[in-house]
C-alpha cells in the first residue's frame, strides 16, 4: 500500500532527507468521525423535510493543526535526554493506556508510542510534544501564549483525489519554528493531526492521526514539509 | 473493550443495515446485510472533515446523514415481472436489475420509489426519501446508527398496494427529498420484501469507523 505521509527535510533549501510513512488514524479519530456523521436534532416537519430546516449537529470541528514531538518508538537521539530538551520537554506526562480495557496504566518513558501496534499503548496525544514558538518552560508550567501546533498559513488542505484530504504543513526553522533559543537542534520523531477544538496553546491535546519516524535533526537552517493524506478506503 | 485497530492508511467505513417488517407489532420478515459505503460517501467524508479556507474557518460541507429511500431495482430483486408491471411502471421505468451492493461506484438507487405522493409521472410534491430519527445513536463509540420507521401508508399507498422493495439507500442532508435521483452515500440490495398497507418497515442502519 502506498504511504500516506511524506516528510521532506531541507537544509538551506536543499533536500537532504525524505521519509515515506504510514500513519495511524487513532481511536479518538474514529470517535470523531462517528460523531460527525449525524445530527442531534432536526427542526421543521419530519413528514415534509426541507433542506432549509434547522439542524443541531453533534460536533462541528475539522482538521486544522499539526503538532511535532520528540517521542515515539523511532526516536534515537541522545539529545532528548539532555538539557534543554530533557527539562523543557520532560518524559512522563503522556498516558500509557493498554488493551484490553485501556484503564490508565501510567505514563510513558518517552519512546513507547508506535504505529505498528497503536493500541499498546493506546495513542491519544503526542508522546513528547515540542513547541512551534514561545517559551522553554516545562510542560506543566508552560504559559498559554506558547504555540504547540502548526496552523494556517503554514498549514492548508487540498484534495488529491475525490477520496482523500491532504494536509500540507511547513515547519520552518529558518523562521524560528521549533528551533529557537535555547533549542539549537531539535530531533523530531513524531507528528500528529488535530482538530480546531484542540487549539494551539496546550501541549497535550487529543489528536486524530499519528505518525512516528526515524529522527530528523532539525537545525536553524532547516525546514520540514509534511504532505499528509487522510484517505477513505 | 476490544482492540479494534488495524494499521492501515485508509480509514474504513463499514455499513450494516437491518430491515424489519412488522404487522400490528409482530415481526413478519427481516432482512439484514453488510452493504457498501460508496465512492460518493467517501467523497462527502473528505469534505466533511475539511475546511475550504481558514481565518475565518469555512467548512467545505456541513451536510450530515438525514434520509433513507427505497427502490425496486438491484440484483436481488426476485420478482422482476412484478416490478416491471403496472402500476409501478407508471412512474418507474422498466429496470435492468443490474446494480449490486458490492460496487463502490454505485451512485443512486436504481429504481427509486416514492415514500408519499401521487401516482403516475413524478411531480414536485412527491417525496422520495424519509427523514431519519434524531438524535443519531452510538451503539459503540466508533459507530453511528440511523433509524427510520416507514409506516403502513408510506411507500405502499393509493394504486401501489404492494411494492416489491429490493434496494435501500442512505442520503445526506444536501439531497432533495422531492427529487427522484439523489446520490447515495451507502447502498444495499436485499431479497424482495413486498411492502403493503398491512405492515410497517423499520430500517436500522449502522456505519462503523475502522
Amino acid at each position: 500500500m502506498n504511504s500516506n505521509v511524506i516528510i521532506q527535510h531541507r537544509r538551506r533549501g536543499q533536500l537532504i532527507g525524505e521519509r515515506e510513512l504510514h500513519n495511524v488514524w487513532t481511536r479518538n479519530g474514529q470517535m470523531y468521525l462517528a460523531q460527525m456523521l449525524g445530527v442531534l436534532w432536526i427542526g421543521g416537519d419530519p413528514e415534509n423535510p426541507l433542506p432549509s430546516d434547522p439542524v443541531l449537529t453533534e460536533r462541528d470541528d475539522r482538521l486544522c493543526y499539526m503538532g511535532l514531538g520528540i517521542g515515539g518508538s523511532k526516536q534515537s537521539s541522545p539529545l532528548t535526554s539532555s538539557p534543554p530538551l530533557s527539562t523543557s520537554y520532560p518524559v512522563g506526562l503522556a498516558e500509557t493506556a493498554y488493551a484490553p480495557d485501556y484503564t490508565l496504566y501510567g505514563y510513558s518513558n518517552g519512546t513507547e508510542y508506535n504505529t505498528e501496534n497503536p493500541t499498546s499503548p493506546l495513542i491519544k496525544t503526542l508522546e513528547r510534544p515540542v513547541r512551534v514558538s514561545g517559551s522553554s518552560l516545562p510542560y506543566a508550567s508552560a504559559p498559554l501564549t506558547d504555540v504547540w501546533r502548526v496552523a494556517h498559513p503554514k498549514l492548508y488542505l487540498t484534495h488529491r483525489s475525490t477520496q482523500d484530504v491532504t494536509v500540507h504543513a511547513l515547519v520552518d526553522a529558518t523562521a524560528g519554528d521549533v528551533v529557537y533559543s535555547p533549542f539549537t537542534a531539535v530531533p523530531v520523531s513524531e507528528a500528529g493531526l488535530y482538530l480546531n477544538t484542540a487549539g494551539i496553546d496546550t501541549p497535550y491535546a487529543q489528536l486524530v492521526a499519528y505518525v512516528t519516524f526515524a529522527t530528523i535533526l532539525l537545525e536553524a537552517t532547516d525546514d520540514v514539509e509534511f504532505t499528509w493524506q487522510v484517505r477513505f478506503g | 473493550m476490544k482492540a479494534t485497530f488495524r494499521c492501515v492508511d485508509d480509514i474504513q467505513v463499514n455499513s450494516n443495515v437491518f430491515i424489519t417488517a412488522r404487522e400490528r407489532g409482530k415481526i413478519v420478515a427481516r432482512r439484514e446485510g453488510h452493504n457498501i459505503f460508496v465512492d460518493y460517501g467517501r467523497e462527502w467524508l473528505t469534505k466533511l472533515i475539511s475546511y475550504l479556507s481558514f481565518s475565518p474557518d469555512v467548512a467545505e460541507t456541513d451536510a450530515r446523514v438525514r434520509y433513507m429511500g427505497f427502490g425496486i431495482g438491484g440484483t436481488r430483486q426476485i420478482a422482476p415481472a412484478f416490478a416491471d408491471a403496472a402500476p409501478l411502471t407508471d412512474y418507474v421505468p422498466v429496470g435492468a436489475f443490474a446494480q449490486t451492493d458490492t460496487d463502490p461506484t454505485v451512485s443512486r438507487i436504481e429504481r427509486p420509489v416514492r415514500v408519499t405522493g401521487g401516482s403516475g409521472p413524478p411531480v414536485s410534491s412527491d417525496r422520495w426519501m424519509g427523514q431519519i430519527q434524531a438524535p443519531v445513536t452510538h451503539d459503540t463509540p466508533t459507530s453511528a446508527t440511523f433509524r427510520r420507521l416507514f409506516v403502513t401508508d408510506e411507500v405502499s399507498y393509493g394504486p401501489y398496494s404492494s411494492v416489491p422493495l429490493s434496494e435501500v439507500g442512505l442520503f445526506v442532508s444536501d439531497a432533495i427529498p422531492n427529487f427522484r435521483n439523489n446520490n447515495v452515500i451507502a447502498y444495499d440490495t436485499f431479497d424482495t420484501l413486498s411492502k403493503t398497507l398491512a405492515f410497517e418497515l423499520e430500517v436500522v442502519w449502522t456505519l462503523r469507523i475502522g
